[in-house]
Parts: structure tokens; sequence; C-alpha cells
């Protein structure tokens, strides 16, 4: 008998008694299934994150900033201008310069479902801001009109608020605002911000200073004379970013600290779990004991029994896996998160949890991995089980 | 004696499980004991921002009737309001200014992070020219409890009996004022009685803290004296309302957590017990009862969870220096004790004792109710 076939008459035999030793092979199932769960929803939670605080940047886009970040930065309305002129931004057919001037507040809402508060980030722009954004999409209603208080809502904020219908006022420490229309840039971080008018804004806030300038380039090569105008210029103390980079940049500690939280906790868990599955897999290879004399006995080789304990935990660590994927994603699907990102822009952020091909793979790769280990460390002990010991009666 | 000595004896009948077992739950508990200690971070982040008090102003800065104070106290969602108008007096010289509040009795317990003693607090309220002196300004002026001062603000006088120091542990560079009662600085003053500088109004929930502003400003919207009503930290109220986003992501962590180790611990113990179903009729032949068998494998398990979550806490102590200062890094408003709180040590221990309780009960039920027939009979 070629060795393939023993370890295929060997496994069969193992996995067909699995169900005589359920309770004990249950352990291997639900702690690969928990472990590859919580692994998956903080994967998710990072993916998420990333992929909805990176969307936003365009590398044809540049943004300028008076300080490290868009929310601490204060740009005046001369070297807005001067900004707007510099060499490389694109200009419309009427020789307006594709730019917008743009400001920021965090503004408490109330959430119409639960009657919490829900703090936002309203974005005052520019008349160019649509020219500038053309991922800006008005789902409802209409723009706004400069100067009149109106807001239009983006997708992800107005979901998060329980619905900010159109026409309905919004009360805000100055008085009313009017929620004109909703808006959708597919996907971004700036589906998480209510759009308005600057000088509405800066009125609201009582401020003179913008928070930032974003351009449109010529073409994306062009950002190497926009930002080196800008730098040899006296005038001017402020940092040019190409808008992808800003994101990604701004993401960058976040994403970093989700990571490291979804592979800490991961990691840690998978530890114990195995643990636990060695347990599983050792009383298992207890259970068999007579078998697997037996087997030797009749001339099967260490390789073949050594192949079913291992493949039995993989088989047992991969229904795990499905499981625990599965269970994550009833429990994830559709789910919102919203977080306050006191370090980077839009100062809120709601995104979606995010599972990609890659959390499978790698929920699967850790399940298999929970798996394998103890699966290994058992097989061991089964060939240590001698064939005259091993038949003997207890 | 001896039944710990059984105990442990059976624990080790199977060394590599007991260990397996030990560590896997031990596992368990370092998450626990992580995640706990970041929840509470978030908890303490919190109250640190005072997020569930409002300070309540007249919208143009000057003084509001003290009228307000029950049609406040009325708005739902208000747990309690204080109250105080202002003396800015000085003493001796006008270079020596000193900033008095006239406050409402309930002052201190609404303002939680000043500390004065009962027995202060106390006589304040029975004296009515008392006053609690912050001990930054007591050390200037060298100032002691029975001391009787004057303070000048323009044509006034005040005198009053220093009654007690009190102290403000978490800022004392900035504890330079003292505290009279408002009575009677209402009762002396010479104009504008009847109205206070600030109402200090403390939320139920703080995540309702700006709707709560909002509903207290409309009360007031057109009156003479409109107010305006915020929270002492922005940021801090924008937080609070998402940090429970990440305390329902912990939670669910924790259950899943404790759901694996169940499966865990619950499968052993099990396993011992089906293992030893003659030892343990022997056991009950030798005259051991139902109850003391079942109390023997309780033992048992509690043995390999307590030392789990032992071994688990203590761990998690060390790794929270780490992960405090990773997540120190991205945010400075989290920020971390260095030690493992009493009260998670403690919810620690009691997650361990449920844990044996749940896993150990259907074994050690069985244990319990052995025959010993049944269990001596031998297999063919």
């Amino acid at each position: 008998m070629s060795s393939l076939r023993q370890i295929g008459a060997v496994t069969t035999l193992a996995l067909e008694t699995v169900p005589r030793r359920l309770g004990t092979s249950l352990v291997v199932v639900a702690g690969t299934a928990t472990t590859v769960a919580v692994l998956f929803s903080a994967l998710a939670v990072a993916t998420g994150f990333t992929k909805a605080a990176t969307k936003t940047g365009r590398p044809d886009r540049a943004i300028v900033v008076g300080g490290l970040s868009e929310a601490s930065s204060s740009i005046s309305r001369e070297n807005v201008a001067t900004i707007m002129d510099a060499p490389g931004v694109a200009h419309t057919a009427t020789g307006q310069p594709i730019a917008s001037a743009e400001t920021l507040e965090s503004i408490p809402f109330t959430d119409s479902r639960t009657g919490l508060d829900a703090w936002a980030t309203v974005r005052g722009v520019g008349s160019e801001a649509l020219q500038l954004r053309r991922e800006i999409q008005l789902v409802a209603g209409r723009l706004f009109v400069p100067g009149k208080r109106e807001l239009i809502v983006g997708r992800d904020v107005e979901e998060r608020l329980g619905g900010l219908p159109l026409g309905s006022d919004v009360a805000l420490p100055d008085g009313t605002w009017r929620v004109v229309g909703i808006f959708s840039s597919g996907g971004g971080s700036r589906d998480s911000e209510l759009l308005t008018d600057a000088s509405s804004l800066l009125n609201f806030g009582h401020r003179k200073g913008f928070n930032s300038v974003s351009v449109r380039l010529v073409e994306p090569q062009a950002f190497a004379r926009f930002s080196v105008t800008l730098a040899s210029n006296p005038t001017l103390s402020v940092n040019a970013q190409r808008e992808d980079e800003y994101y990604k940049q701004m993401s960058r500690p976040i994403s970093q600290l989700l990571e490291i939280t979804a592979y800490g906790i991961g990691g840690i868990m998978a530890f114990g779990a195995a643990f636990g599955a060695f347990n599983t897999m050792s009383s298992a290879v207890r259970a068999r004991r007579i078998e697997i004399a037996t087997l030797r006995a009749i001339g099967y080789g260490e390789r073949s029994v050594f192949a079913s304990v291992v493949i039995e935990a993989l088989v047992l660590g991969l229904a795990g896996a499905l499981l625990g994927a599965f269970t994550a994603w009833l429990l994830l699907d559709g789910a919102r998160i919203s977080t306050v990102v006191a370090t980077g822009t839009p100062l809120h952020i709601t995104f979606g949890l995010e599972v990609g091909p890659r959390t499978v793979l790698i929920g699967v790769l850790c399940a298999l991995g929970i798996a394998a280990s103890a699966g290994i460390f058992a097989a061991r002990q089964a060939l240590q089980i001698s064939i005259a010991a091993g038949m003997r009666k207890t | 004696m001896s039944f710990w000595l059984l105990v442990w004896a059976e624990l080790w009948r199977r060394p590599e499980r007991t260990i397996c077992t030990v560590v896997s739950v031990a596992v368990g508990f370092l998450l626990f004991g992580l995640l706990q200690s970041v929840n509470t971070a978030f908890g303490a982040a919190v109250a640190r921002s005072h997020a569930d008090r409002l300070m309540v102003t007249e919208r143009f800065g000057s003084s509001m009737p003290l009228a307000y104070l029950s049609q406040i106290e009325r708005v739902p969602g208000v747990a309690s309001v204080a109250w105080f108008g202002l003396i800015i007096a000085h003493y001796r010289d006008p270079k020596q200014p000193v900033m008095v509040l006239a406050t409402s009795p309930n002052f201190f317990s609404v303002l939680d992070e000043y500390k004065a003693s009962p027995a202060d607090l106390n006589r304040l309220s029975s004296t009515q020219t008392g006053l609690i002196v912050f001990d930054a300004v007591a050390k200037r002026f060298g100032w002691k409890v029975g001391d009787q001062i004057s303070l000048i603000d323009g044509q006034t006088v005040w005198t009053f009996n220093i009654v007690g120091i009190a102290t403000w542990p978490s800022n004392p560079a900035q504890a330079t004022f003292a505290v009279t009662n408002y009575a009677y600085f209402d009762a002396l003053r010479e104009s504008a009685r009847g109205t206070v500088v600030y109402f200090i109004v403390r939320v139920a929930d703080p995540r309702r803290a700006v709707y709560v502003a909002r509903s207290i400003d409309r009360l007031f919207a057109n009156s003479p004296a409109p107010t305006h009503s915020q929270q002492e930290s922005e940021f801090a109220g924008s937080a609070v309302s998402e940090i429970g986003d990440a305390r329902k992501l912990i939670d669910s962590v924790l259950v899943a957590v404790f759901f694996a180790m169940l499966f865990v611990t619950g499968n052993v113990v099990f396993e011992s017990v089906r293992e030893r179903t003659s030892e343990l009729a022997v056991l009950k032949t030798l005259g051991f009862s139902d109850s003391r068998v079942l109390v023997l494998i309780a033992a048992e398990a509690l043995t390999l969870c307590l030392s789990g979550a032992v071994i688990g806490l203590a761990l998690s102590e060390v790794a929270f220096h780490f992960v405090g200062r990773t997540i120190g890094k991205v945010s400075d408003w989290f920020t971390t004790t260095d030690e493992l709180s009493a009260g998670i040590i403690a919810a620690g221990l009691g997650l361990a004792i449920t844990l044996t309780l749940v896993a150990a009960a259907i074994p050690a039920w069985a244990a319990k109710r052995l025959e010993v027939v049944d269990a001596l009979r031998v297999r063919a």
C-alpha cells in the first residue's frame, strides 16, 4: 500500500470517530472560532478605517495647511490668494483657480434615534469646491446658498445622526441652520462631514483664518512646481502635500494602532487557543490508543498515524475558522463605527467594517496555525504509544 | 489538609494537560486584564474631562437671576446645580488680590475635584461669615483656621472667619481662591442682589450634555439675560460620545474570550471526571459523601481557573505598561495609570469563580450522582 493511501485510510478512520469524541473536538472548533471571529472583527475595523480615511485623497490634488494638520492650522485671507495664484494650479474655463479655502468646526448635533450628543465635522468650502472634488454628488436636495447658513450632509453622517431630513432645521449655538441637501463622495471620509460655505462657518466660529487650501493641479507632476513656489515665498509659512499622501500620513497612527491591536489580541488568543486545542488532540490520541496500536501492528507506518492526527486537527481548525468567520460576518455585516480622530482630518469619521480577501486569508491561516501546532505535538505523543502496551486493555 | 492533597494529586495526574489548561486560562485573563485596563483608562479620561458638567453663564458676560435655578433644575437630564457669585477683593494692599466664590451649599459636592473635610464644610454652613481658603492662598498670606480677616472690595469691607483649608489635588497651582456662603454675600452686597455669575450643572448622562445645554439655553433665549451653557472642554464632549463604540468592541472581545475559556476548562474537568469514574467510586466506598465528591471536583476546577487567573492578571499588569505607552503615543488625551486597579483584580477573580462554577457544574454533578455499583462494574 502506498503511503499516501495509508494516510488516506487512517485519516478517514480518525475522522469517522470524531462524532464519538464530539465534546472534546468542540474545544478545537470553539477555540479557533472565537480567535478567528475576534481577529476578523478587529482587522475589519482596521481595514475599514484605513480605507475610508485614505480614499479621500487624490494624487492630482494638493492640500496646503499652516501647521501639522488641517485641524491645527490657520491661513490668512491674503495667504489664500497667494496660494491659489501659484503655478501648477488648474483653472476653470472662466479663469478661476480650481481651489477651495476651507474651514472646519466640530459641532455637536443630536442623534435623533437615541437623543445622545453626536459630534460631527462641518467644513466650510469655497465656491469652486465641487469643481475641485468632482466625486461629490448630490444624492438629494440642492446645494447650499452661500451666506444663508445652509448645510449639505454627507451620507455617512446623515445616517449616524439618525437622519437629517431635507428642509429640517438644526439648532446650533448661534441659531438655526437648514439642511438642504445630502451628498455622497463614494465612500471617503468626506461622507462623514457636513458642507457649507466658508464665510458662514467663519462667522459661526468667530474666526478669521482658514484651516486649509485645497487645489487641483493641472497634472499630478505639477506638484513639484507648486510646492517649490510656496516654499520659496517668504510671506508664507505653510506646508503643501499631495492630497493622497496627506490623508495617508494623517491616518497612519490610528491605522497602525488598530492593526497592532488586532494582531496583538488575535495573537494572544491564538496562543491560548493552541494550548486548549493541544489538550483536545492529546485526548483524541488517548481515545484512539487501541486503534492506533492495532493499525501499527498490521503494518501501517508512523507517518500515516502522524498525518491522521495532524489532519484531524486541521479539519477541526478549519471548521472553527469557517464558523468564526461566519459568526463575525453575521455580527459585523453593515455595522458602522464612528471615532474621533484627535490628530487628523476629519475630526470625526464614520466607516463601515470591511472584510477583505486578505482578512479571510489571515483568519484561515491563523486557525490552521493553531490547529497544526496542537496537532503536531499530539501526533508526537501518538508515535510514542508502543504497539504492545497500546493493545493491552487497561 | 488531605483534601487539598487529593486535589493536588489529581491535578498532576496528567501534568501536561493541567499545564496547558492553566496556560490557556492565563492567556484569557491576560486579555481580560489588558482590555479592562483600557476600558478603565477610557472611563478615567472621561471623568477627568468633567464631560458631565456644564458651565452656565450669562451670554454677554454679566450676571443671571438666581431665580433661574428652579427652572434649570426642572430640565430633564439635570442631576444637580450649584451656583456662585464672585467677590474680587484685596487683602491689605490692592496688589494682593483675592478671589472669593460665594457659593451654594452643594458647591463642594458638585465640583468634587475640590477637597474639603466634612468638618470644615459643617463649620462653613453653620458660620455665616465662614470662609474656606484653598491651601495656596492660606500659605501665601499665612492664614490659619480660626483667623478673622478683612477683605476690601471697593467700598465694601468683608469680614470673614476662616473655618477650613481646602485643596485641589489635581491642580494645586491654580488653587488660588476662597469659598464663602452665598447667603452672606447676597445679604451684604450693595448691588445686583439675587444674581449669580455661574451655574454649574451636573448632567445625569454625559452623552447628552450638549442636548441638556441647549435645553437650558432655550429656556432663557428671549429673556433679558439669555444664558450660554457649555461643557468645560469641547473635545472631551465629542470623545465621550464615541468612546462608547470602542467599549462595545472591547466588551464583545471579552465575551468571546470567556466563551473560549469555558470550552477549554469545561472539557478538561469533564474529561478528568470521566477518566476517574472508578477512582471516584472507590472514594465513595471509602466513605466520601456524595457532596464531598462534588466539592472535590469543584475544588479541582477552581484551582485550575484561579491559578490561570492569577498568572494572567500578573502578566497583564506587566503588559499594560507597554500597551498604555503605545496608545498614549497616538492620543495625548488618553493617559493611563501604571497599575492594575483593585477593581479589575477583584472582577478577574470573580470571573474565575464564575468560570469554575459554569465549567464544573455538569461534571461535578455527574460525579455526585455516581452510583458506586455502576461505576465499578467492569465493562466487557
